[in-house]
C-alpha cells in the first residue's frame, strides 16, 4: 500500500466523525427547533402569568416575556404566534412597538416589501430561465451559416469623439473585412474631436481613395444619437452597421452582421462584445464576466426563446428602410440602442442577436468612469421605459411573450433602487415590529430562500455564461460581484433619483458622458 | 478576552474562507486573458484545403506547380506521417498488409491525375495534382485536387474536400465534412451531406419533365391586402395569423406572417418572405428574394428562389427547382435538407444534422 493510499485511510474516517458530528448536531438542532414550536403555544396562553412558565424552556420564557422590545432572540422567528398567524406564517397586518410609527403605517409597509420581494422574484425566475435556457435548451443561430449571397450595400459607421488612440486601428481593420468592396462605405465620424481625430480619418481616407466618406462634424447637438443621424443622411447603404471607435471587427465580422437582414422581419442585428482589457485590474475582469453574463446567456437566452434582445449601439446594425419608417434616430435618447429596439418593436421589427459575431471593446478601468457609464446607461433606459412601456402593451403587433419580456428588460434599471427601497423597509420593519411581521417556519425559509437564491440568480446567470465560454479559473472571481453589484446598485439608484428629480422636475438637460479610452495608440497613421 | 477574540477571529475566518479562491485569483491572476476572438476567422469553406496547401508547398516543394525537384524520394516521412509521391495517371503502391487490413495510413500524394482503388479506408490525406478519381466503397479522411475528383458509389468522406475543378460522387455516398469544388459539384441519390460550396450544385441528372415553365407576366394578378394586415410600412407587409398567396399573384416587396404561409402555384413575389411557422412553395412559384421560417419550408417542382433559405427546422425541395443563379449565388441552411434529384442550386447548402439527395421515381 502507497503511502498517500494509507493517508487517504486515515483521513476518511476522521472525515466521517467529523461528518456524523456535523449531521448530529444539525438534527439536536432541529429537535430543539421543534420542541420550541411545540412549546410556544402554551407560553402565549400564560403570557399573563410569565411565572407559570417552567423556568428550564429558556426560548419558550424569552419568547413570552420579551422584556426589550428591541431584544431579539435567535429563535423568535421560529416561534408561531397564534393570535395572528395566518397561512404559511404571513401576516396581514403589523403591530407597531412604538406610538411614533402606527399599525396602519407599518403594514402599508409589510405590503410594499412583499411587492419588492415579488417583483424580485419575478427577475429571479428569468435569470434561472435563461441560465437554464443556455445550458440545456435548444439553441437559436439561424442566420449564422448565411456566407454565400448577393450582399446589400451597407454603411459602416464609425463614431469618434477624440479618439487619436484607436481610429486608426479600427478603419484599417474594416478596411480590411471580406465585404464586397464596390459595397462597403465606411463613414468615420469624427464629432467635434479636439484632439488627431481628424487629421487621422483625412490620412487613411487619402490612403484609400473611393472607400472612405469622413464625415466630421463641428457644430450641432451632441452626442452618439446626433452624430448617428447626421452620418446617416450620409450613408448610402440599405444597411447600416455602427462600431465604436475602440472596436476592431473581424475579417468576417460585418458579412455575419449583415446576413440576420435577409429576413425581413428583421430591423436591427446585435453582436457580442468581449472586453480586451480584461487584465487591466479587478473591475475590468469583474466587468469581463457581467460582459459574459450579459451576451452569452441573457441576450442568447432572449434569441433562443424569441423573445426581445436588446441593439447594444455598437457591433451592431439597423436596416435603413426600418429606421427611416420609424423616424430615423431620436437625438434626445439617452441610450439610442434600447430607444431604437423598443421603436422597432413597436413597429413589428425584430432584433435578431448574433453571439457569435464577437469583436473587441474597452471597459472602464477605474470605478468613477464604471459609475458614469452605468448612471447614462440607466437613465437612457428609464427614459426608455417611460416612453414606450404603455406602448408596448397596447400594440398589435407585439406578441404576448415580447411584451412581457419586453417590459421586464425596460424595468431593469428600475429594480436597483426598488430593491434598495426594500431593504430599507425590512430595517424600519424589523426594529419596528421585531419579528411580528414574519412568523413560522415557512415563513422564515421563504425569506432565506429569497435571500440566498433571489439576490443571486444574476451570479449563477454570470457564472454560466463563465462556463459557456469555455474559460477556467476567473469564475473563482464570482463572489467579488458581489462588490460590483452593490456599487451599480447605488450608482443606479442614484441615477433613477436625479433624473427623476432633477432631470424630469427641473427640466435639466443631461450631458454625454463619454468613456475613456485605455489603449495606448497603435499602428497610427501619420499624416503625410 | 482572549475567548471573545478567537471567536471573532474565528467568526472572521469563516466568513472569509469562502472568499479565499477569489482572493487568491485577485492577487495571483491565473485567468485573465480577453476571450479568444480569432480576427482572421472568415468561415471560408476551404479554410482546411488551404492550410493543406500550405502544408504541401511547405514540405513538397514543387508538387502542385509540377516541377518537383528530381533528387525528392518517392517515399518518405512529413514529420511522423509517411508519404507517398505517385505517378501521374498511375495508382498508389500499397503494402499486402495494407490490401488485407483494407487500409492505409500513408500521405498519398499523387503528381498529376491520381487513381485510387476501391474498398479501401484511407486513413490520411490525399492529394493530387491533376485530377483523382476513385472506385467505389472507399472512406477517406480528406481530398484535396488540382483537377476534379469523381468518387465511386458508397464512398465517405470524413472531413472535407476540394477540388479546383469539379466534384462528382456516386450513389449512396457520406459526405461528413465541408466539400467545395470551383466550378461544379454533382451528387447521386441517397447521397448524405453536411456542408457544401460551389457556384453550381446539381443533384441527380437534370429531368426536363420535372421543371415547369414560368408562367408569362400578363397572367399574373396583383395581390390584393389581406385582411390581417398589420403594418405596411417600409414596403413590407406584416400579417398576423396565417395566410395563402392567391395561386398565380404577384407582390412587390416582403412579405411577413406570424403564423403559416402558403404561396399558390405560379406565383412571384419580388421581395422576402417570412413565416413564423411553416413555409409552403408551391408549383412554380418565383421569388425574387430570401425565404425564411421558424418552421419547415417546402418548396415545390419547377420553383426558383433567389435569395437564401433559412429553416429552423427541415428544408424540403422538389424536383426542377433552382436556387440562386449563376451570376446571385446564394445559401440555404437549416438542420436538415432533403433535395429531391433534378435540382440545382448556386452557391452553398448548410445542411447542420443531416443533407439528403432524395431519389425521384421517374
Amino acid at each position: 500500500m502507497t503511502s498517500t493510499t494509507a493517508g487517504r485511510m486515515t483521513v476518511l474516517p476522521r472525515l466521517g466523525r467529523y461528518l456524523a458530528a456535523l449531521a448530529f448536531s444539525c438534527w439536536l438542532g432541529m429537535g430543539h427547533c421543534a420542541n420550541v414550536q411545540e412549546s410556544a403555544p402554551a407560553a402565549s396562553v400564560a403570557d399573563t402569568d410569565a411565572t407559570a412558565v417552567a423556568p428550564a424552556d429558556f426560548v419558550s420564557a424569552r419568547a413570552a416575556h420579551t422584556p426589550d422590545p428591541l431584544a431579539l432572540h435567535p429563535f423568535s422567528a421560529l416561534i408561531r404566534k397564534p393570535q395572528r398567524s395566518e397561512l404559511l406564517g404571513l401576516e396581514y397586518t403589523a403591530k407597531s412597538r412604538y406610538s411614533g410609527i402606527t399599525d396602519h403605517a407599518l403594514t402599508v409597509m409589510l405590503y410594499l416589501l412583499w411587492g419588492v420581494i415579488a417583483l424580485v422574484l419575478v427577475y429571479t425566475v428569468r435569470h434561472y430561465f435563461f441560465t437554464l435556457n443556455r445550458l440545456f435548451g435548444e439553441q437559436r443561430h439561424p442566420y449564422l451559416d448565411i456566407d454565400t449571397a448577393t450582399w446589400p450595400s451597407v454603411s459602416v459607421l464609425v463614431a469618434a469623439h477624440n479618439e487619436e488612440a484607436v481610429i486608426a486601428e479600427a478603419l484599417q481593420a474594416l478596411l480590411d473585412v471580406d465585404y464586397p468592396a464596390d459595397r462597403l462605405q465606411i463613414i468615420p465620424v469624427n464629432d467635434r474631436s479636439t484632439d488627431r481625430t481628424q487629421e487621422i480619418i483625412d490620412a487613411i481616407a487619402a490612403q484609400h481613395p473611393g472607400r472612405l466618406a469622413p464625415l466630421h462634424r463641428r457644430d450641432g447637438a451632441g452626442g452618439k444619437p446626433a452624430a448617428l443621424k447626421d452620418a446617416s443622411a450620409l450613408a448610402s447603404g440599405d444597411i447600416l452597421i455602427v462600431f465604436d471607435a475602440d472596436y476592431v471587427p473581424g475579417r468576417g465580422l460585418v458579412k455575419q452582421l449583415v446576413a440576420p437582414f435577409f429576413d425581413p422581419e428583421i430591423g436591427a442585428v446585435m453582436g457580442r462584445v468581449v472586453p480586451l482589457n480584461t487584465g487591466s485590474n479587478l473591475l475590468t475582469r469583474l466587468l469581463d464576466m457581467e460582459r459574459s453574463g450579459g451576451y452569452q446567456v441573457d441576450q442568447q437566452a432572449r434569441m433562443n426563446l424569441h423573445l426581445v434582445p436588446q441593439y447594444g449601439g455598437t457591433v451592431g446594425g439597423v436596416r435603413r428602410i426600418a429606421l427611416d419608417a420609424i423616424g430615423g434616430w431620436r437625438e434626445d435618447a439617452l441610450a439610442e440602442d434600447t430607444d431604437l429596439t423598443y421603436r422597432l418593436l413597436l413597429n413589428g421589427w425584430k432584433t435578431a442577436y448574433q453571439n457569435r459575431s464577437e469583436c473587441y471593446e474597452e471597459v472602464p478601468e477605474s470605478w468613477p468612469a464604471r459609475v458614469r457609464q452605468i448612471k447614462r446607461w440607466s437613465k437612457g433606459h428609464n427614459q426608455a421605459a417611460f416612453r414606450y412601456a404603455g406602448a408596448l402593451l397596447r400594440s398589435r403587433k407585439v406578441s404576448l411573450r415580447e411584451k412581457l419580456d419586453g417590459m421586464l428588460l425596460l424595468g431593469v434599471f428600475a429594480m436597483s433602487p426598488i430593491l434598495l427601497f426594500g431593504w430599507v423597509l425590512a430595517v424600519i420593519l424589523f426594529y419596528f415590529n421585531a419579528t411580528n411581521w414574519l412568523t413560522g417556519v415557512f415563513a422564515l425559509f421563504a425569506l432565506i430562500s429569497y435571500s440566498a437564491l433571489g439576490n443571486f440568480a444574476a451570479f449563477f446567470e454570470i457564472a454560466t455564461a463563465v462556463y459557456l465560454d469555455g474559460s477556467k479559473a476567473r469564475i473563482r472571481l464570482i463572489p467579488l460581484n458581489y462588490f460590483g453589484f452593490l456599487v451599480s446598485l447605488l450608482s443606479i439608484a442614484q441615477a433613477g433619483f436625479n433624473q427623476l428629480v432633477f432631470d424630469f422636475i427641473l427640466r435639466r438637460k443631461p450631458v454625454w458622458d463619454k468613456t475613456p479610452r485605455y489603449r495606448p495608440a497603435v499602428g497610427r497613421t501619420e499624416p503625410e | 478576552m482572549s475567548w471573545l477574540l478567537i471567536f471573532f477571529a474565528c467568526i472572521l475566518m469563516l466568513f472569509l474562507l469562502p472568499l479565499a479562491p477569489a482572493l487568491l485569483e485577485w492577487y495571483r491572476p491565473t485567468d485573465d486573458q480577453p476571450l479568444a476572438v480569432v480576427r482572421a476567422h472568415d468561415g471560408n469553406i476551404r479554410y482546411f484545403a488551404l492550410r493543406f496547401r500550405d502544408f504541401l508547398d511547405e514540405h513538397v516543394p514543387g508538387l502542385r506547380q509540377g516541377n518537383l525537384p528530381a533528387a525528392t524520394p518517392t517515399c518518405g516521412k512529413i514529420g511522423h506521417d509517411a508519404y507517398q509521391l505517385v505517378n501521374h495517371h498511375a495508382s498508389p503502391v500499397l503494402f499486402e498488409e495494407e490490401k488485407i487490413a483494407q487500409s492505409t495510413d500513408q500521405l498519398l500524394l499523387g503528381k498529376g491525375e491520381l487513381r485510387l482503388q476501391g474498398r479501401m479506408f484511407y486513413e490520411k490525406e490525399v492529394y493530387a495534382a491533376g485530377s483523382l478519381r476513385s472506385g467505389h466503397q472507399s472512406s477517406f479522411r480528406a481530398l484535396l485536387a488540382e483537377g476534379d475528383i469523381a468518387l465511386g458509389d458508397e464512398c465517405d468522406v470524413v472531413r472535407w474536400m476540394h477540388s479546383n475543378g469539379s466534384i462528382s460522387v456516386g450513389r449512396k455516398n457520406r459526405l461528413y465534412g465541408r466539400v467545395s469544388a470551383e466550378t461544379q459539384i454533382r451528387l447521386q441519390r441517397d447521397t448524405r451531406f453536411v456542408r457544401m460550396f460551389a457556384p453550381s450544385i446539381y443533384f441527380g441528372e437534370p429531368s426536363r419533365e420535372n421543371a415547369l415553365p414560368a408562367p408569362p407576366a400578363a397572367a399574373l394578378e396583383e395581390m390584393a391586402e389581406p385582411d390581417r394586415l398589420v403594418d405596411r410600412g417600409a414596403g413590407r407587409w406584416l400579417i398576423a395569423g396565417s395566410y395563402e398567396i392567391p395561386p398565380g399573384s404577384q407582390h412587390h416587396g416582403a412579405l411577413v406572417t406570424k403564423e403559416n404561409l402558403v404561396v399558390g402555384e405560379n406565383a412571384r413575389i419580388d421581395g422576402a418572405l417570412k413565416s413564423t411557422g411553416t413555409l409552403r412553395i408551391k408549383d412554380g412559384t418565383c421569388i425574387e428574394g430570401a425565404v425564411v421560417a421558424t418552421g419547415n419550408i417546402q418548396i415545390g417542382r419547377g420553383c426558383r428562389i433567389s435569395g437564401p433559405v433559412v429553416s429552423e427546422g427541415k428544408v424540403l425541395i422538389a424536383t426542377g427547382s433552382v436556387i440562386g443563379g449563376a451570376e446571385r449565388p446564394t445559401t440555404i441552411t437549416a438542420p436538415e435538407v432533403r433535395i429531391e434529384e433534378g435540382v440545382l442550386v448556386h452557391g452553398a447548402i448548410w445542411a447542420r444534422e443531416l443533407g439528403y439527395v432524395v431519389p425521384v421515381q421517374s
